[in-house]
């Protein structure tokens, strides 16, 4: 089996049991409102082989985003926010290409495309992420800034996190 | 080809992100009390909004029945009028309500065919015979008069406007005593020229012409419209008025047939001889 489909079944369920067990525990928040949330199970669908199946994508996002609801109890919100990020990995992916273009030994890691490029690709989707998730879990804009500020607490605390264990692990692909 | 079949991966794609993301909607809001909240609020809001606009174009086609019974509703009340009754009583100090005896009643009428333009209109109205009308009848409306009754077939009848050269009625002015006739002499159709009133007459601009009740086919005090112009005949010592009709002739819509119950009684008048 190719290295980079191992890689990703593995990171997928780790990051399932990181997220659902440990990084559920970390949240802050006043006024009976959470305003700061990890999400870093996002990661599974930024490290998926470039060459994966759109539709493939978005139906193990779709899965991943259930198992992790099943732990948050909060059926079908992380689901949806995930389905969304990997329909949108696609277009991140054409608006990201390099100037030379993806070449086939190239994965959307840090070490394949440098820390400059992962950063964008990481940031512009887990942005995306979190928006559509903190939306779904409003399910109206009328609360907006509430929406802006949650987002800009999480994302701020998940890519830190994000970033911190790209550069522990630096995979390969 | 591979391009069509790109194409269609990428469609395919992107439906299969629209259905998942409606399951995760019927998911988040069937299993979660905030969304589930805000979901049936909005669903109430909007099916509200829906159901109102839908009652709005129902009630926009209930309007010709509602028309139909409005016109009825509105013949009865012009019944009621003071001036559709006769008294029957001689003394004139003690006035009994059993001694007023119903005159005029009125016939409410859908205007269901015009005349094009022209000077002399004529309106075809949805009520004929079998409902009582009979020509001669005179034709009313809020405005004032419409016209009178020629022809009547089973179920409609034919009605010449006021504006028409055979038509003639007798008119006067409001609370003085003077009347003539009235008449349409061709031109504007919204003017007509009251006759014969005596040059003494202290006409002034704007006084309202209605009609008398002479005719017999109108009730008394029925308005027509407004004095414009006065101008003496030479001759005849006769001042001839200019009245602007109130009524807008193209725009008739509804009418109402009066119907003079006293007809018989005074027609014998005029054949005894």
């Amino acid at each position: 089996m190719d290295k980079a489909i191992q890689n990703s079944i593995i990171r997928f369920f780790l990051l399932w049991i990181l997220q659902v067990f440990f990084l559920k525990q970390v949240y802050w928040g006043w006024g009976g409102e959470i305003y700061l949330q990890i999400h870093l199970y996002p990661l599974f669908i930024l490290l998926l082989p470039l060459r994966t199946p759109r539709s493939l994508t978005i139906i193990t996002a779709f899965i991943l985003g259930l198992l992790v609801d099943w732990w948050y109890e909060s059926p079908g919100m992380h689901a949806g926010a995930l389905v969304f990020t990997a329909f949108m990995r696609a277009i991140v992916l054409r608006i990201l290409t390099p100037r030379e273009g993806y070449s086939i030994k190239s994965h959307p890691t840090k070490r394949s495309l440098g820390a400059n490029w992962f950063f964008q690709y990481a940031a512009s989707l887990l942005a995306l992420h979190l928006f559509f998730y903190y939306s779904l879990e409003a399910f109206t804009f009328v609360y907006f800034k509430t929406i802006l500020f949650k987002l800009v607490f999480s994302w701020v605390a998940s890519m830190l996190v994000l970033l911190v264990s790209v550069y522990i692990f630096n995979p390969e692909a | 080809m591979s391009s069509i079949l790109q194409v269609f991966t990428r469609q395919g794609a992107f439906f299969l992100f629209a259905a998942l993301e409606v399951v995760c909607l019927y998911l988040i809001i069937t299993y979660n009390e905030p969304q589930q909240t805000i979901a049936e609020s909005s669903w109430s809001l909007y099916s509200g909004q829906f159901k109102e606009r839908a009652d709005v174009t129902r009630r926009y086609f209930s309007l010709e029945s509602l028309n139909e019974q409005l016109r009825e509703e509105n013949a009865e009340l012009l019944r009621r009028l003071p001036n559709a009754f006769y008294t029957e009583h001689i003394d004139s100090v003690l006035v009994e309500a059993d001694s007023l005896r119903q005159r005029y009643t009125y016939i409410g009428a859908k205007v269901v065919n015009k005349s094009p333009l022209s000077g002399n209109i004529t309106y075809v109205l949805d009520r004929g015979y079998i409902h009582g009308v009979e020509p001669h009848q005179g034709v009313i409306n809020s405005d004032g008069v419409v016209g009178v009754v020629t022809k009547v077939s089973q179920r409609h009848c034919r009605v010449m406007a006021l504006t028409h050269r055979d038509v003639r009625l007798s008119a006067g002015l409001r609370k003085k005593p003077f009347f003539g006739s009235l008449h349409w002499d061709g031109g504007d159709i919204r003017e007509a020229v009251l006759s014969s009133i005596p040059e003494y007459a202290d006409v002034k601009i704007g006084d309202t012409v209605e009609t008398t009740g002479y005719s017999n086919i109108f009730p008394t005090g029925v308005a027509l419209g407004v004095v414009k112009d006065t101008e003496a005949q030479s001759g005849d010592n006769t001042l001839e008025l200019q009245v602007s009709l109130f009524n807008d002739f193209f725009r008739v819509e509804n009418a109402y047939i009066v119907r003079d119950l006293l007809k018989s009684d005074l027609d014998q008048l005029d054949t005894e001889e």
